[in-house]
């Protein structure tokens, strides 16, 4: 019987207090902004942070007070930036997606001066002990950036991390991860672009020395191309902002005549680069 | 507690003898989090009285209907319903300060001055003397608030802004408020706590009551 009662007691109760907060929910409602939860659900719901805000929901909030661009999701990229320009009522320039490419080309075979490293599997932890191989600027290929990826667009093939344009979103998880900054997102203003995988800042002799493929930084890109190549150093340089992607006959030139094998394509091969593709594997076949 | 005592004794001494906070040491969560500033301690005194008057007017209504054994589950039903009504309150009108106290006024759901009150008055004693011990204790927490909050907001930014920005007190120019910065910050809730604290019992102590 005091079971029941009980449960009757607070049965009752709890249908009074729903009763109540029902009420009160009306009477003291706030209004939110409508068009926080519209551009709340155009956008992906990756909630990875990619924007610089806490999540999707949070981001939305930003936009709406006008404290992110509309197109400062990375992850929606172009389409979404267009969604949230509809619902803000204003007008997106359309931008290149920016998605990373990793500044070393250099495969396990390449590297030079590796020694065994016994200790934490993760770069970070090999790039304090620093002697696991020879060149002090390249990958180090412990995985850091493929275990930062949530979107499962990285992985190492041949002791370099190659990314997977197809699931990659662009957040830049993995730059961060590279205890090397590595890691450099670009403007994809093409299917595929062409990336100086190389980032030692060293002599042409120092280099050789830690590296088969490494730039040695012999200019000759800068003076056959000097619109796209600028050597501030040792290193080659793409200027990204005048780069538009495009194959013309200077940068077929330096393709051509570059002594290193830094100069790279990333991204994903379109119909007009397949026959280059075809090519480039016949080329490395015969080797 | 001897079992007869008076509404007004009750009231006294949630205000002086029973301060929640400064002789029974409950609720140091709100007490250390948020008297940062007079404004939101007035706020969160506010809150924190509206829930524990009401969640003691219910407790004594229902007292010969609550079973022991659910009792906490019937006094957490009541507290969190009013202390959800206080949070949609502050939010719809009071919504700076509502973002400055944040995940506080919720909290006041597990705070045990308020529990305390139930299981001890409210559950055995009729409507009047109950509500007029919730008051005494609600003001009491306030006011032990108000003191933490006027001490540390004078000294850390060197005056007292009230709801509305009307300065009602600043010091002298030539204080620096940039070198009691830790006064608004968590080390100088605890600081502060402590002092007034030892104060307290000083008097307390002492046998002068009521000096706090």
């Amino acid at each position: 019987m005091t079971i029941v009662m009980a449960a009757i007691i607070l049965f009752g109760l709890t249908l009074i207090f729903a009763t109540l907060l029902g009420v009160a929910k009306e009477i003291l409602r706030v209004d939110e902004d409508p068009r926080i939860e519209q551009i709340n659900e155009v956008l992906p719901s990756a909630n990875c942070g990619g924007c610089g805000f806490a999540g999707c929901a949070d981001f939305a909030k930003a936009v709406v007070e006008g404290k992110a661009p509309c197109d400062g999701c990375p992850v929606g990229g172009a389409e979404t930036a267009a969604d949230v320009a509809a619902i803000l009522g204003i007008e997106v320039v359309q931008t290149a997606p920016f998605r990373p490419i990793v500044h070393c080309g250099a495969k396990t075979q390449d590297k030079l001066g590796v020694v065994p490293y016994e200790g934490i599997e993760t770069c970070v932890g090999a790039n304090i002990v620093g002697v696991t191989q020879a060149c002090a600027y390249g990958c180090l290929g412990y995985s850091d950036c493929v275990r930062a990826c949530t979107f499962d667009a990285l992985h190492m093939v041949e002791g370099r991390p190659v990314v997977d344009y197809d699931k990659c979103t662009g957040c830049g998880a993995c730059v961060k991860a590279c205890p090397r900054d590595l890691i450099e997102l670009i403007p994809f203003k093409e299917e595929r672009m062409l990336v100086v995988a190389c980032a030692n800042k060293e002599s042409a002799k120092a280099v050789k020395a830690v590296c088969k493929v490494g730039c040695i930084g012999c200019k000759l890109c800068q003076r056959f191309a000097p619109d796209v190549f600028e050597v501030p150093g040792n290193i080659a340089d793409i200027n990204y902002e005048k780069y538009t992607g495009e194959e013309t006959e200077e940068v077929k030139k330096v393709l051509d005549k570059c002594p290193a094998e830094i100069l790279l394509y990333f991204g994903r091969p379109k119909l007009k680069h397949a026959e280059q593709l075809a090519a480039e594997k016949a080329a490395t076949s015969r080797n | 507690m001897p079992k007869e005592v008076s509404s007004s004794q009750l009231f006294k001494s949630g205000i002086l003898d029973n301060n929640p906070v400064l002789v029974q040491l409950l609720g140091m969560c709100p007490t250390l989090a948020v008297t940062n500033s007079v404004e939101n301690a007035l706020v969160m005194g506010g809150a924190a009285t509206f829930v524990v008057v009401m969640s003691n007017l219910i407790t004594s209504l229902l007292r010969n209907l609550i079973k022991p054994h659910v009792r906490i589950l019937i006094f957490t039903l009541t507290i969190a319903t009013f202390v959800t009504i206080a949070d949609l309150f502050l939010k719809a009108n009071l919504y700076e300060v509502s973002k400055a106290i944040g995940a506080f006024i919720p909290l006041i759901i597990v705070n045990c001055m308020i529990i305390c009150r139930a299981e001890v008055i409210a559950i055995k004693n009729g409507v009047g003397k109950s509500l007029a011990d919730a008051f005494g204790i609600g003001i009491g927490f306030t006011l032990a608030l108000l003191i933490l909050g006027v001490i540390r907001e004078i000294l850390g930014s060197g005056s007292i802004t009230l709801p509305g920005s009307y300065k009602l007190l600043e010091l002298p120019a030539g204080f620096e408020p940039h070198a009691w910065i830790i006064m608004v910050l968590p080390p100088g809730a605890f600081l502060t706590l402590g002092a007034v604290v030892g104060v307290v019992n000083y008097i307390r102590e002492g046998g002068t009551k009521g000096g706090a």
